[in-house]
């Protein structure tokens, strides 16, 4: 009897503090961060790496115009870049009240996307000009200047457009579905925004290709 | 129609600068990843699979945490000196639980994706090694980033879900693409 009341102390000592844990809201926080985070980081990993066998492929394209590789990481990124940050600033008004479903598309989210499609188009030009300026300094093979802007407005308008159309639409569901826009809506625009990237980067080579034939003043 | 918290020229005016600042390290990363695909790592197609894979895990897990904390913050439940702390560590923990899991699976599932499209595969043990440590050293370093970032833009007024992502984004592609490099050339070469 003293044996088994001794034991069920000691037990009883060792299990409160982790039950006692396991019941705090800093637990919660834990556990709704893993729970909403990882099954689509784990979808994010999967587009990714469908981006890279993609990417992987493009070997040829490396060849046919040289110094494309310089800007595509600052072409994805200007997704990270701008796409996000207006993720995080819906997801922020999402928290204050200010964004929902029932107040539709309103001055926030309009004043939010015309900014994101201004951003966009300033950090293509500033990313195909230093593009060139660094190809030309660090002496990589290149293409012309009005070969990088045009891959990078290229880039800017048609996937930063889409992708800031998507980001609102995206965060509109997460609130409908009970979702913290936090935690949902950066890795689903970054997986989509990659995929939409790298099929776009594929458009970009051919139009780039195309467009030199009969104007050959890109590359 | 509703009041906003911005105005478009505010929001540019706010990021335009950040986004300039930190091209220099996208570039970097394009010479790094130019450089690596044309020399180190053209006969290795699973750490090409894997690049994307690292260039966003990295700054994504680490913007996911500085946008929690923003929220915290703009909601009152975590001042600016972290507190209350427990709260602060179990958000940094689930981050780094998520990045374990993700960088694990990204490790299993290019090395099978390689094996499937190119007939090649890495050895299964050094190729986790590689990836786990990259991804784990950069996401707990752009975290810690993250945190002092964001709360630098409180303190000095700036709006932090404006600035704090093209610096964690930018410099998480910098930084896991860089890592998983330096690991492949230290373990796998």
């Amino acid at each position: 009897m003293q044996f088994r009341d001794g034991f069920r102390n000691i037990t009883n000592r060792i299990m409160d503090p982790v039950i006692a844990f396991k019941k705090s809201t800093e637990f919660k926080h834990f556990k709704r961060i893993y729970w909403e985070a990882t099954p689509i980081a784990l979808l994010t990993v999967i587009a990714e790496l469908f981006a890279g066998i993609t990417l992987a492929s493009f070997e040829k394209y490396y060849l046919l115009i040289p110094g494309i590789l310089l800007v595509v990481p600052g072409m994805m990124e200007s997704r990270g870049n701008i796409i996000t940050s207006l993720s995080k600033r819906l997801g922020t008004s999402v928290h204050l009240g200010v964004v929902k479903i029932e107040y539709g598309v309103n001055r926030e989210i309009i004043v939010n996307f015309l900014a994101t499609v201004f951003l966009n188009i300033l950090a293509a030009l500033g990313m195909g000009t230093l593009g060139y300026v660094a190809a030309v300094a660090l002496g990589i093979p290149h293409i012309s200047l009005l070969g990088y802007l045009f891959a990078t407005l290229f880039m800017a308008l048609i996937v930063g457009t889409f992708l800031s159309v998507l980001t609102i639409i995206v965060v509109f569901l997460a609130t409908y579905f009970n979702f913290d826009p936090d935690n949902v809506t950066i890795p689903i625009i970054a997986t989509l925004g990659d995929i939409t990237t790298v099929f776009f980067i594929y458009v970009l080579v051919e139009t780039l290709l195309w467009l030199n034939e009969h104007v050959p003043v890109f590359l | 129609m509703t009041e906003s918290r911005f105005t478009i020229l505010g929001i540019v005016k706010q990021s335009i600068v950040m986004i300039y600042a930190v091209m220099v390290f996208s570039l970097l990363t394009g010479a790094t990843f130019d450089h690596a695909i044309n020399t180190l790592i053209r006969d290795r197609p699973v750490i090409i699979i894997l690049i994307p894979a690292f260039i966003n895990l990295t700054g994504d897990l680490s913007d996911v945490f500085a946008s929690r904390l923003t929220s915290y913050f703009y909601k009152g439940e975590i001042d600016l000196n972290l507190r209350p702390f427990k709260l602060f560590i179990m958000n940094y923990l689930a981050i780094l639980s998520v990045a374990l899991t993700s960088f694990l699976f990204a490790a299993i599932l290019g090395n099978i994706f390689s094996l499937i499209v190119y007939g090649l595969i890495e050895p299964w043990f050094h190729l986790i090694l590689v990836v786990l440590l990259a991804g784990m050293i950069g996401t707990a370093l752009m975290s810690a980033l993250g945190t002092l970032l964001v709360r630098l833009t409180i303190r000095y007024n700036f709006d932090p879900d404006s600035v704090i992502s093209p610096i964690t984004t930018t410099g998480g592609d910098f930084i896991g693409s860089s890592l998983l490099i330096l690991f492949v050339k230290i373990i796998l070469l």
